[in-house]
């Protein structure tokens, strides 16, 4: 029975790219015109993924360390063969289960939270384009493959993003995301075919080329002894910064806050879930590759350390509803960087699923305060929603506690996370680790103070949930408070050599972690429920406010050096490149005015030029003739 | 070697009139002294025929240049007479000193060329004091009937065509109507 | 060296034919009366015709094949005179003038 499922998990796949050609060309052909049928169409397609996913997985815990694996050749080169595929282990199924469950769950939310809008049809397909891309790529059998639906991942990503294209800001942040992206894409591309190269060069496997993440840790040993440290080290660096691009870490993290100008569902789905978490899928994936370097594993620790740091801080002063979230989603990614690359692994990829389900409930409860406040964003002209809509504020609350660390799911991740760093010695991680978690309780709970208590500011009476968005936050919010209870056997699913989270010593981790989410969060109550007048550091203020100059920098990087160069290369090519064509054609010009000027149409013109090169040839034949006499004269003499 | 300088002086004396007078049709006012002019050129040419025992071509060139021709060209001046002033003498347009530098390049370079074979060449004693042999005027009238007559017929009868070609050509030239305005 | 100035030879005929072309030459070139242009074109021709003389008066004693063809030549030269002042004739009706400045007809 099992079996049936595992053997056509390919058809989860191809599900959604069927009901993707179908919305599109039944569009185009005007066939399928009812948004009842489209959305029907895309929550079947998701059901079955969802349906494949729990039975696989299932399975899979009946049968450890089973992993399956069936690939087609799709490219054949001598002893090279390039297969497409799908494998399954337990980080595929997990992940399965993570991108199908929320991806039905925001659906059945589109499906009303999206009704009025006129490109309903196009917005599904969308959707479907995302599904079928993102279970392809937690699907893949290889590196390659992974890359194809990596890309469109990209691609989906970028279409929704700029969904509402009319609106410029929004098309602005969608090519800001995939300009960003494509710095990670070719980050991976080049260590993807780096790895290849090294490996069907030096290797007796030629099977090994085409990076099969079934046979991973070999692959590392390979590279590792067959590379010198130093190009080792960047191979593994350019492969991060796919993950960093897509998991909008710190140095390309900027898209991740203006992708929010697309649909709130698809934040909920793409940039909260699933498609940034596939950047945290591909380290773990490569975990074997990437430990066998500390420099390399304390460079992804770092820059997520950096990144959580930072994006809290952005995160306190922001006043849209949606950049808070988006902030927080950053930081927390940043987090699960940090714990994978200290060594932390089951923690962060934990932390990977249950910030997944609260995160995207986070966006729908948002998305649900911004319907019912017709569009409005800022959080200074909301409050007091408590009233008006009490069980998405309940939601919210769960979620903020949860995200805390305080209670729930969130805190069993932040404990596996604290307690793996702390097994593994990182004490200045750890630190940095509770800064974050304190501004992390801070700041959510600002939200949530700022948004659903006191008094509602807004002009117009809030509008009340309808009964499908509240449905599927409700779900959202089970998986929240019950999902805690898996850790032990996420601990055995999920595990990385024998890095099992120590139990033992969880007292003072859990002892320190949670009186700094009650601090975050008391102070939070402190000044945004309680009103108290306090003084706000303006240097610091601004700084954070305007995320530390680095759009700014960013858009001077881009609009001005970039500019200056592209004026630089455009003055050459106008005066420079253009000059000499210009000065070919006057040339021709200026002689074709000569020779029109010399037919004059007097025959004794055309008699004179006849004179003229009679006598140079003439003259030159003379010369010349002089020239072999001479040397006739001279040889006859010696 | 002993010099004919009687001979050299009816040479000079021909050469120098024919580029006289030549010099003097080109640069002539009036077109009928430039005919006058040509006409004493061509009858000092036929003189340089007779120094090199040309005798018969001497006579022909004076019938036909000097006799037959101009009268060709003095009816030509005489329709175009009243046209004719000091506006149409010589150019001043830039091909003037371009044919007078590329002439003279010509012409040194073949003066050039002269001075060149004669270092050079070895045989150039022979050609030097070959002299123009003044043949029999009966074995000459011979040579040149035996030319016409036997070695050159077949150019002789093309010649022949050629004339009546241009006799009907001319005809059908002075038969041209002019155009009217149309 | 000076007796080459006085010794009549070959080499005195050619230059003398070669002057006299490049005379005619150059009035064709020059010359802005028609008439005097085919003038000058009966000059080049007679310096041809020298040279053709010379060298038979010089070289060919028995067959004098340079004075036939001096003959012919002096034939065609009267031929082609009269068939350039036909077609003169007609141009000058055209036209009404003898200016070659006038025949640029070639231009078109």
């Amino acid at each position: 029975m099992e079996g049936t499922f595992i053997n056509n998990i390919y058809t989860v796949i191809l599900f959604p790219l069927w009901v993707f050609l179908l919305i599109i060309l039944g569009r185009l052909l005007n066939v399928i015109q009812s948004r009842r049928v489209i959305s029907l169409l895309t929550l079947a397609s998701t059901l079955y993924g969802v349906i494949f996913a729990v039975v696989t997985f299932l399975y899979m815990l009946k049968t450890p360390d089973y992993v399956y694996e069936n690939s087609y050749a799709f490219l054949r080169i001598e002893n090279y063969t390039l297969n497409f595929g799908v494998f399954v282990d337990n980080l595929s199924v997990i992940m399965l289960l993570v991108v199908t469950t929320i991806s039905f769950l925001v659906q059945l939310y589109s499906t009303n939270y999206m009704y009025k809008d006129r490109s309903f049809p196009r917005f599904f397909a969308y959707l479907n384009l995302f599904n079928f891309s993102m279970i392809g790529l937690v699907l893949s059998p290889n590196l390659f493959q992974n890359y194809v639906f990596w890309e469109l991942v990209g691609v989906s990503s970028y279409l929704l993003i700029g969904f509402w294209y009319k609106k410029p800001s929004a098309a602005d942040a969608a090519k800001k995301a995939f300009l960003m992206n494509r710095i990670g894409d070719f980050g991976l591309l080049a260590g993807t075919i780096a790895i290849s190269y090294f490996i069907y060069r030096y290797s007796d496997e030629a099977s090994l080329a085409t990076v099969p993440f079934s046979n991973i840790g070999n692959i590392g040993d390979y590279l590792y002894s067959y590379t010198n440290d130093a190009v080792f080290v960047i191979i593994c660096v350019l492969l991060l910064f796919g993950s960093f691009a897509k998991s909008a870490q710190f140095p390309l993290h900027t898209w991740l806050a203006d992708a929010m100008e697309g649909p709130t569902p698809v934040s909920a789905l793409i940039h909260s879930a699933t498609m940034v978490a596939a950047g945290v899928y591909l380290i773990a994936r490569l975990y074997p590759l990437y430990s066998l370097s500390d420099g390399v594993m304390n460079f992804i620790a770092i820059i997520g350390l950096i990144t959580a740091l930072i994006c809290a801080y952005f995160a306190i002063t922001q006043n849209d509803l949606k950049r808070i979230l988006a902030y927080s989603t950053n930081s927390q990614l940043g987090l699960m960087f940090l714990a994978l690359g200290a060594g932390a692994y089951t923690g962060g990829l934990f932390h990977l699923v249950t910030h997944a389900y609260f995160k995207s409930m986070l966006f729908l409860c948002s998305g649900i305060v911004i319907h019912s406040l017709a569009h409005q964003q800022d959080i200074r002209f909301m409050g007091g929603l408590r009233k008006y809509l009490p069980l998405t504020a309940a939601c919210y609350l769960i979620a903020c506690i949860s995200i805390s660390g305080l209670l729930f799911s969130g805190f069993c991740s932040k404990e596996m996370i604290l307690s793996g760093l702390l097994k593994n010695n990182h004490y200045i991680f750890a630190v940095g680790f509770l800064i974050v978690a304190l501004m992390t309780a801070f700041y959510m709970f600002r939200s949530y103070f700022v948004v659903f208590e006191g008094d509602f500011k807004g002009s117009n009476v809030p509008l009340k949930s309808p009964f499908l968005l509240n449905l599927s936050i409700s779900i959202l919010a089970v998986f929240t408070v019950f999902l805690g209870i898996f850790q032990k056997g996420f601990e055995h699913f999920i595990k990385f050599g024998n890095d099992i989270a120590q139990s033992e010593n969880l007292l003072n981790p859990v002892f320190i972690s949670v009186s700094i989410a009650v601090l975050g969060i008391f102070l939070a109550f402190v000044i945004y429920c309680k009103k108290n007048k306090i003084i706000k550091p303006k240097i610091l203020y601004q700084l954070s406010y305007n995320r530390f100059y680095i759009d700014n920098f960013y858009d001077f990087l881009s609009k001005k050096i970039y500019y200056t160069i592209s004026n630089i290369c455009a003055f050459i090519d106008k005066y420079l490149v253009d000059g000499l064509v210009i000065l070919a054609g006057l040339n021709t010009r200026a002689l074709s005015w000569v020779f029109s000027k010399m037919q004059t149409g007097n025959f004794q013109s055309y008699l004179a030029y006849a004179v003229i090169f009679l006598a140079i040839s003439f003259a030159v034949l003379m010369f010349a003739y002089t020239m072999i006499m001479q040397y006739a004269f001279l040889s006859g003499v010696s | 070697m002993e010099i004919d300088i009687l001979k050299t002086l009816i040479f000079y004396g021909f050469a120098g009139a024919t580029l006289f007078f030549a010099l003097l049709s080109i640069f002539s006012f009036r077109i009928l002294y430039s005919l006058l002019s040509a006409v004493c050129v061509f009858f000092a040419v036929a003189g340089i025929y007779f120094t090199l025992g040309a005798d018969y071509n001497a006579v022909i060139q004076i019938a036909i240049y000097g006799i037959a021709v101009p009268i060709l060209f003095v009816l030509a001046i005489m329709f175009t007479s009243d046209k004719l002033d000091k506006k149409t003498y010589i150019t001043v347009q830039p091909r003037f000193f371009f044919s007078f530098f590329g002439l003279g390049v010509l012409f040194l370079s073949l003066i050039y060329l002269i001075i060149i074979s004669l270092s050079l060449n070895s045989n150039i004693d022979w050609v030097m004091q070959k002299q123009a042999v003044f043949i029999n005027k009966y074995q000459m009238f011979k040579a040149i009937s035996d030319g016409f007559f036997v070695d050159y017929a077949l150019a002789f009868e093309l010649f022949s065509v050629l004339l009546l070609i241009v006799v009907v050509g001319i005809s059908t030239l002075g038969l041209i109507k002019e155009k009217t305005d149309d | 060296m000076i007796e080459l100035l006085f010794d009549i030879g070959l080499y005195h005929y050619l230059i003398l034919a070669l002057i006299l072309f490049s005379i005619g030459f150059f009035g064709a070139i020059v010359a802005k009366n028609m008439l005097k242009v085919l003038i000058s074109v009966e000059f080049m021709l007679t310096a041809v015709n020298i040279n053709f003389i010379a060298f038979a008066g010089f070289f060919d004693n028995i067959k004098l094949s340079g004075f036939v063809f001096s003959l012919f030549y002096l034939a065609v030269g009267a031929v082609e005179i009269a068939i350039a002042l036909a077609i003169f004739y007609l141009m000058f009706r055209t036209k009404q003038s003898v200016n070659t400045e006038d025949y640029n007809c070639g231009k078109e």
